[in-house]
């Protein structure tokens, strides 16, 4: 047993840090609190930078450019990046691939993958609607056949980050039980300037992020945007959610409390045993985190690794970064200090993609179950 | 990064399990409570172990020892620790493993000692003290043909069937051990005192205690740390991972079979947050106990894997068996269900070996340098 990075991610992982300390940092305080993108001239600058750096798209699989560094790579990159409160304003930084188009048919990868990996489109995720949030099962859009090659989409998607910058969406709409089809959820490619396709508004947040709402009216899309069959989008999908609840919040949940934690160790504001009482519960997460996304790149399950892993990294980077405001007293509520910005920020890791609930819910039926795999490494 | 236990590892806790539920769990019922373990009972454990090789464990190789990893040394403790009985204050499991310097002793004494601590007749338990005087330190004089040491720890906790104190004195980096037997003039045990768990608790006094050379080892500091890593992770913070995960595995049957209000407990949320919550930190527990076995194995400094491991994995077992209790209702505070007697025996683990606060404060430095990285 070696449970140590290999040293590929690691000294990839040391590069990041050093862009995110030398490129980032130093420009969080010359943003706005609620700012949401990075300035077109910082973010070609940036690009330029990382690309320059072999640090552009580390984490895809080679077959399609990357560097292979796999889930285990891009969760230490965005540990790295978490070290900057500006790791929300930079998913264009390449390090976010969209995993489920891996799975999409060659052509499909032409069009959206492919061009996706070299930064010149970007993909946003519709799956949330109004009436439909944890129990995503129970979405309403509908996606008609017309019998002429095309589906009709009709319904509303809510909370959709990133849809105002993006040029397409993975959609997931329900098409109805038809003839012999039984129809079922389905997941459509969805360019976003066809008719019918409207993003009517962002919604303002307690962070930077502005998810959208978008309605979708007679909006027609070809047979050929579908990914994988029709009726069949969670079977297809729900690897990557469990990827994407490793990979996208609890590294930068711990990149972000590793900082406060030290800052509060810099300053002297929290005797050593509490503050090694909060690093500890991180060393922990991070120990689950790297754990979980090496089961992933074995193609291990990871249903129960992904719930707990979120939950424990959320929860607790939150409550560190909580603690350690309220150790700095006023300066640590004000904006001098990243905690503020972190803590509105990160407050929705516990909300979106999957709430704690619902992860704890996944990981109780696991049980109930007899899922026996459940913190044992019964891998061969 | 590989995740995978070894087969050997793997075949090992078969056979450990089947152990355990064969011919440990049987027993059980045999330890009443405020009491020890009847000595007969401890005998025939004592033998089926051998019987099984799980002997020697810990010896290095050349040694007459299984040369065994530290993760499987952990996996056994995981397993053997599933039953009240293996814990590891009964001493029942300690026997044979004598603490690391010891395997340095030469001649009269290494037969008078390390022979029988392998041999499993006596028993060795390792003590750390800083050097000097006060309370809680012990000051060494040297003199042509020894020491002689004065100084007095209290409440220090005896497994029940340790006679020999391997008493590690620390001044700096470097550290001597002294075999402290009952026969020396001059070295007091004061009366046993009784705790919530088995163990119990007893001051030694040292009064112008005359240690002869062959009982001294010089610069055993590396050793001495070394073992208490050993302890730290493959027997306190494992252990405490078995026995979490004994009693977890006891309860999701109970939710599954008792029902109220014409329902299984498991199917009410307040429950499964329990089990969730319990699954969660005895996944993290374990995954730290590995990381400190696996360090050691690769030849590298565990010292501080072993303390957070140590920290979490006790810290976490009584809130796990906590929980256990409360979803067994009234039994589970019964003595009729084992989970009250794995409570009160894990709750010791939070000071055996270093107290979890000052392992902490130890730790602060490291932890903070490992995750900003
Ligand atoms: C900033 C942000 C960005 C987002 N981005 C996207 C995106 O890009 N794409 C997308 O599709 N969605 C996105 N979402 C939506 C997100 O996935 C949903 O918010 C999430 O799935 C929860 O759904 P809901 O908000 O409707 O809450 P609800 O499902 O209504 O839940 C409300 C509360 O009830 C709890 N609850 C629900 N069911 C249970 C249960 N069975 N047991 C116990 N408690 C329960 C929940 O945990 C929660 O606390 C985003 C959300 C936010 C905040």
């Amino acid at each position: 047993m070696d449970t140590r990075l290999p040293d590929a991610v690691r000294e990839a992982q040391a590069r990041m840090r050093k862009f995110v300390e030398e490129e980032l940092v130093p420009l969080e305080p010359s943003l706005p609190p609620f700012a949401n993108v990075l300035p077109k001239e910082d973010a070609s600058r940036l690009v330029q930078r990382m690309r320059a750096e072999g640090l552009w798209a580390l984490a895809v699989p080679r077959r399609f450019g990357g560097g292979g560094l796999g889930l285990v790579g891009l969760c230490a990159l965005r540990e790295a990046l978490g070290h900057t409160t500006l790791w929300s304003l930079a998913p264009l930084l390449g390090s976010e691939p969209p995993i489920l188009l891996y799975q999409a048919n060659e052509a499909q990868q032409k069009e959206f993958l492919l061009p996706t990996l070299r930064g010149e489109r970007y993909g946003c995720f519709a799956l949330t609607e109004p009436g439909a949030g944890s129990d995503a099962a129970s979405l309403s859009l509908r996606a008609e056949p017309d019998g002429e090659g095309h589906y009709v989409l009709n319904g509303t998607k809510i909370f959709i980050s990133y849809a105002d910058e993006a040029d397409y969406a993975l959609v997931f709409g329900r098409v109805p039980a038809q003839g012999g089809s039984p129809g079922g959820i389905t997941l459509f490619l969805v360019d976003l300037d066809t008719p019918g396709v409207r993003v009517v508004r962002q919604i303002p947040t307690m962070g930077g992020a502005r998810p959208s709402e978008i309605v979708f009216e007679d909006c027609r899309v070809p047979e050929s945007r579908i990914v994988g069959e029709v009726g069949k989008a969670f079977e297809l999908a729900q690897h990557w959610f469990d990827c994407d609840r490793i990979a996208l919040q609890p590294p930068i949940a711990l990149g972000a409390a590793a900082r406060c934690l030290s800052l509060a160790q810099r300053h002297g504001v929290a005797s050593s045993v509490d503050i090694a009482q909060w690093a500890l519960q991180l060393d922990a997460a991070r120990e689950m985190l790297y754990h979980a996304a090496w089961r992933a790149d074995q193609d291990l399950e990871v249903r129960h690794e992904a719930a707990m892993c979120k939950t424990l990294a959320t929860t607790t980077a939150l409550a560190a970064i909580d603690q350690v405001m309220q150790w700095f007293g006023a300066r640590g509520y004000s904006r001098e200090l990243p905690m503020e910005r972190y803590y509105r920020d990160l407050r929705r890791f516990t909300i979106a993609a999957g709430t704690v609930e619902i992860q704890q819910f996944i990981v109780a039926r696991g049980l109930i179950r007899g899922y026996t795999g459940l913190g044992y490494e019964e891998v061969r | 990064m590989d995740y995978r236990l070894p087969e050997e590892v793997r075949l090992l806790r078969e056979t450990v399990r089947g152990f355990v539920r064969e011919s440990v769990r049987p027993l059980e019922g045999a330890w009443r409570p405020g009491e020890g373990l009847p000595a007969e009972v401890v005998a025939s454990l004592q033998a089926a172990r051998r019987r099984l090789g799980l002997w020697g464990l810990s010896a290095p190789a050349g040694h007459g020892g299984a040369g065994l990893s530290w993760l499987g040394q952990a996996v056994i403790q995981e397993e053997l620790q599933r039953s009240p009985l293996g814990l590891w204050t009964l001493g029942v499991f300690a026997a044979g493993e004598p603490p690391f310097p010891m395997y340095d002793l030469q001649g009269e004494a290494r037969e008078r000692y390390l022979l029988p601590c392998l041999e499993g007749t006596r028993q060795a338990h390792q003590l750390v003290a800083p050097g000097g005087s006060g309370e809680g330190n012990v000051a060494v004089q040297w003199g042509p043909d020894g020491a002689v040491i004065d100084g007095a720890l209290r409440s220090v906790p005896r497994v029940l069937t340790a006679d020999i104190m391997l008493l590690v004195v620390e001044d700096g980096p470097d550290a001597w051990a002294f075999l402290c037997d009952p026969d020396l003039s001059g070295y007091r045990i004061g009366p046993a005192r009784g705790t919530m768990g088995s163990v119990e608790l007893v001051d030694l006094l040292w009064e112008g205690c005359r240690i002869p050379r062959e009982r001294i080892l010089a610069s055993a500091g590396p050793a001495a740390r070394r073992w208490r890593a050993h302890q730290q992770a493959t027997v306190l913070a494992a252990g405490a991972v078995g026995a979490a995960q004994r009693c977890l595995e006891d309860a999701l049957h109970h939710v599954r079979v008792r029902e109220t209000f014409g329902r299984p407990l498991a199917d009410r949320q307040a429950i499964q947050w329990m089990l969730a919550d319990s699954a969660r930190e005895l996944h993290a527990a374990r995954l730290l106990v590995y990381r400190a076995a696996s360090l050691a194995d690769a030849g590298l400094d565990a010292a501080s894997a072993a303390r957070r491991a140590k920290v979490f994995a006790t810290t976490v077992a009584t809130r796990i068996v906590d929980r256990v209790i409360q979803m067994h209702g009234a039994y589970g505070y019964s003595q009729d269900l084992p989970f009250e007697r794995f409570w009160r025996e894990l709750r010791f683990y939070a000071y055996a070996e270093g107290d979890n606060r000052e392992l902490l404060e130890a730790e602060a430095d490291g932890l903070v340098a490992d995750l900003i990285g």
